[in-house]
């Protein structure tokens, strides 16, 4: 099976330096997510990997090879892209059947594995169609086809759901889900989306500002954010973050002592000044006076069905919680938060890392 | 920026343009490059390469026929183009409105444009004939005194030109310019139209500073117009009466192939080329800098 | 376009009226760019006796077809006097094979500034660019000494060639800028499906600019059918264009002039860019909009 590894690989445009010594071990039939927000240089990557980037230094291993300076119809991969792409003036079958008769493969197994591919995304009926005759879902399952008819190991994902509506983008999220599981092909999946993030992958690589952030499986990316950026980028509504300084093993938050040696390792030297994180949903909202936990004036409530968005002023700080729809508060009203201490993410005030 | 190519398909992209450079060089660079030099010798029939300094110049600017030219041009284009872009905008103004038989209507203002000028000069030759042109349809329609005797009087002549040129280009700055219009934002009409702003403020304030890569196309073409302006002119007056409607693309070819006054034809040939690129090299920076760059 | 699209109208009573005069303007364009046309077709069919009797815009009393058959058949173009159907088949024999060759020119080199790194490509273009602006005269006597030196001034050949390298720029720049506007995605999903150079720009990339080689085609079949300047001067008495035939038949003559023989000659020039603009109105505006005709 093929794995891809990147070793040290710098990418510039002209002089600028988008992206610089990036290491990345995805192993075989892993379904690897790039997350980042736009302009971090995923793409870059991407067409690093498929071989539509020049890259200045560094080197591209597919499947145990160097690829670095291999042609992508050569690479062994196959890519969709968020605009699909399609080549206008071609029928279905004929976008599908275009790399395959480049490549010069005989027409019967051509027309084969058309079939098989149009059974399995289930475009059958569009195959004498134009890309101008599709509708959007439509046009993006063909560019899927056209990716896996190809047989490739590597499947590259450039934001394929990003053009899409809401509805269609989770349908075929499945889809490429089932996709994978089927196939068990290497896919390298870049987003901005980290609910497809969340959804999809093995493991999450989170950039930002050019360079990998933290990678790791998607439990472990929400649950255990490297610093404050993935804290803040993953999860919605994002992550609560509250100054605070260390003061007898417990963070002093607004003169509250609130117990965190559940969410540390090792103990902190006294006066350190951290950021507190917390989610939404590990906070309850309590509107007796027993005087613990952080007091705090509702602001605004957001019904959203099966719970209820609250979100909470703090002097000037604002804090969202997720509270279960049955509960009653108004605009106003003052209660007290109570922090899960098992749930809390302690973060260095100086660089935002991980304590 | 570009894809990463392989360098073979960088060599196939490199072997086309060659001979398009080749042609391209040695016509638009090498070409004018000669015949500049051209105008610094004694050439007179044939080409010479003997030194002669500034003399064709000097000649040109002393030539009687030239200044004719050249303030002919200049008059030409201070009335064609403001004249032309007032009633191509008025036009197309109109036409956005939404009016019924809009495509039938664009298609009779375009099709002058179709004409050739060697047609459009000598229709208009004929519109405007002294004995049987409207001026005769005029008499007969019993103003027995109605004349219009401009495509022979040397005073007037090159006005009845400016006419046909109109006639010929208004509909093409009409069409350039609606499509601007087109691309207006509708919620931009809608804004103005709540705010109430009047219908010529809003043209000359707001529509108009938002056409204006628009309006540099339509500049840019009529500009080419006045410098070509040669066809026309042949086929109407033949730049007379005597050579009260004479231009400078006109002196150029006469000196050139009849007078055989090659050296004072190219320096006549490079003025105008320095002129037009006085004009043209910022109108075009002026519209791919409103463009932005491509890829 | 909806209502929404115009402009503020100040108040409700105005509207209506506001509206017929627009119409009525509008009528009256139409009116004017409509008089040559036909008073050129009416003049044609009218007998000489009945020019001079009858009015500019009376209709004929008989349709004479005599004066038609001598102008395509025997009118003098100077000293030959065969009438245009000489210039017709020069006209013809000059402009597809210019067309074609300056499309297929202007298409490639497009795709090959476009999509590959190409060494110096910039400086090919902005060449291109302000070599469109030219005026022709500045190019001509250049032209005429290249053109001598390899034999092929005074020959079809060295017509097309000129036509060619007029037309390369504005060819050139209406591809580059049409497959500016394709989405690179295309561009790297061909790659990584195997295609080559010529690959793509045949499998993918023609197939696509079907609607740009038609608005370039007509563009250019009337810009050549309708030139004088480069006919006159390159086609020699062999190889002389329509028009300069017709402005021949039209300047020549001694004697009596007969306007019925002149305006059917006219008509006779117009007839194919007339039918190509009436047929294919459509691409026509659509490139003239998009600022195809120049720059
Ligand atoms: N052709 C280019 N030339 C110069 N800079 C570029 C080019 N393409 C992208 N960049 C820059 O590289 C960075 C990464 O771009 P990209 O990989 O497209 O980001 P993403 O896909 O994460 O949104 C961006 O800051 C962008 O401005
Ligand atoms: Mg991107």
């Amino acid at each position: 099976m093929t794995g891809v590894h990147l070793r040290n690989l710098g990418i510039r445009y002209g002089q600028v330096e988008v992206l610089k010594g990036i290491d990345l071990d995805i192993p075989a039939s892993e379904f690897i997510v790039l997350l980042g927000p736009s302009g971090c240089g995923k793409s870059t990557l991407l067409n690093a990997i498929a071989g539509l980037q020049d890259v200045a230094e560094g080197q591209i291993l597919i499947g145990g090879h160097d690829m670095t300076n291999v042609e992508p119809k050569n690479r062994g991969i196959a890519m969709v892209f968020q605009s699909y792409a399609l080549y206008p003036r071609m029928s279905v079958r004929g976008n599908l059947s275009f790399g395959l008769k480049v490549a010069k493969i005989a027409k019967p197994e051509i027309e084969k594995r058309v079939a098989n591919v149009a059974k399995m995304l289930q475009i059958e009926p569009l195959l004498d169609r134009k890309p101008a005759e599709l509708s959007g879902g439509q046009r993006q399952r063909v560019a899927i086809g056209r990716a896996v008819v190809r047989d490739a190991g590597v499947f590259l994902f450039d934001e394929p759901l990003s053009n899409l509506d809401a509805q269609l983008r989770s349908d075929l999220r499945v889809e490429i889900k089932r996709l994978h599981q089927r196939l068990k092909s290497t896919m390298v999946y870049v987003t901005h989306d980290q609910i497809e993030a969340m959804t999809l992958a093995d493991r999450i690589v989170v950039m930002k500002d050019r360079i990998i952030q933290q990678q790791g499986p998607p439990d472990e990316i929400y649950n255990r954010p490297a610093n404050t950026f993935v804290a803040r980028f993953v999860g919605s509504p994002a992550m609560n973050f509250l100054d605070g300084a260390i003061g007898g093993g417990h963070a002093i938050i607004d003169r509250q002592a609130i117990p965190i040696a559940a969410a540390i390792s090792a103990p902190l030297s006294d006066s350190r000044p951290v950021i507190v994180g917390i989610r939404p949903e590990d906070m309850t909202i309590h509107t007796d006076d027993s005087g613990s936990g952080l007091a705090v004036e509702i602001d605004v409530v957001e019904p959203m069905g099966p719970e209820k968005l609250v979100w909470c002023k703090q002097g000037d700080i604002g804090l969202s919680v997720k509270a279960p729809s049955s509960i009653s508060v108004m605009p106003g009203d003052r209660v007290r938060l109570r922090l899960a201490e098992e749930k809390l993410h302690i973060f260095d005030k100086e660089t935002g890392k991980r304590i | 920026m570009f894809v990463r190519s392989p360098s073979s398909s960088r060599l196939q992209a490199t072997l086309t343009l060659v001979p398009v450079a080749f042609v391209v060089l040695s016509v638009y660079v090498g070409g004018v490059l000669w015949a500049a030099g051209i105008s610094f010798t004694r050439s007179s029939m044939l080409p010479n390469y003997r030194f002669a300094g500034l003399t064709q110049y000097i000649n040109l600017f002393a030539n009687a026929r030239w200044q004719v030219s050249l303030g002919n041009m200049v008059l030409f284009a201070s009335i064609f183009i403001p004249v032309t872009l007032l009633i191509g905008y008025s036009m197309a103004a109109m036409i956005n409105r939404g009016v019924r038989g809009e495509n039938a209507l664009r298609t009779i203002y375009l099709y002058p444009f179709a004409m050739s000028f060697i047609v459009t000069g000598l229709v208009w030759r004929w519109l405007l004939d002294p004995n049987f042109g409207i001026a005769d349809v005029a008499r007969k329609l019993g103003f027995e005194n109605a004349s219009f005797d401009w495509i022979v009087n040397a005073d007037m002549a090159i006005f009845t030109i400016i006419i046909a040129a109109v006639w010929h280009s208004a509909g093409l700055v009409m069409v350039v310019l609606l499509a601007g219009l087109r691309g207006v934002d509708d919620d931009l009409w809608k804004a103005i139209r709540i705010e109430g702003i009047p219908a010529w403020k809003a043209h000359l304030y707001i529509i108009v500073p938002s056409i204006g890569t628009s309006i540099a196309t339509a500049l840019v073409l009529m500009s080419l117009t006045v410098v070509r302006l040669f066809d026309v002119v042949v086929a109407m007056t033949g730049g007379g009466p005597g050579i009260a409607t004479d231009v400078p693309a006109k002196f150029i070819i006469d000196h050139m192939f009849e007078r055989q006054q090659v050296g004072l034809a190219s320096a006549a040939a490079t003025t105008l080329l320095l002129l037009v690129l006085a004009v043209a090299v910022p109108l075009l920076i002026l519209k791919n800098h409103r463009k932005g760059g491509a890829r | 376009m909806n209502p929404a699209n115009a402009p503020a109208r100040r108040n409700a009573l105005a509207a209506p009226l506001s509206r017929v005069l627009v119409y009525l303007l509008l009528i009256v364009i139409a009116i004017v760019a409509l008089l040559p046309l036909y008073v050129m077709i009416v003049t044609a069919f009218k007998s000489m006796e009945e020019i001079r009797s009858g009015t500019l815009l009376s209709l004929p009393r008989a349709f004479g077809f005599e004066h038609w058959w001598k102008a395509w058949n025997s009118a003098c173009t100077g000293l030959r006097c065969e009438g245009l159907k000489v210039g017709f088949v020069n006209s013809f024999l000059i402009t597809v094979p210019s067309v074609v060759l300056a499309i297929a020119a202007g298409a490639v080199t497009g795709y090959a500034l476009s999509f590959w790194r190409v060494r110096f490509a910039n400086v090919l273009f902005t060449v291109m660019l302000i070599g469109g602006f030219f005026p022709y005269q500045v190019l001509i006597y250049p032209l005429v000494r290249i053109t001598s030196t390899v034999g092929l001034f005074n020959s079809l050949a060295g017509v097309i060639f000129v036509h060619v390298v007029f037309a390369l720029p504005v060819v050139t720049l209406l591809f580059r800028n049409y497959f500016a506007s394709i989405p690179i995605d295309l561009f790297k999903a061909a790659r990584v499906d195997g295609a080559g150079y010529w690959r793509f720009f045949f499998s993918i990339l023609l197939p696509m600019s079907v609607p740009m080689i038609a608005v370039a085609g007509i563009l250019q079949v009337t810009f050549i059918w309708n030139d004088y300047i480069v006919g006159l001067v390159f086609g020699g008495i062999n190889y002389a264009p329509m028009t300069v035939q017709l402005n021949n038949i039209v300047h020549s003559t001694y004697g009596e002039r007969e306007y019925n023989v002149e305006m059917a000659a006219t008509l006779l020039t117009s007839i194919i860019p007339l039918l190509v603009y009436f047929t294919s109105g459509r691409w026509f505006v659509r490139g003239v909009a998009s600022g195809a005709v120049k720059g």
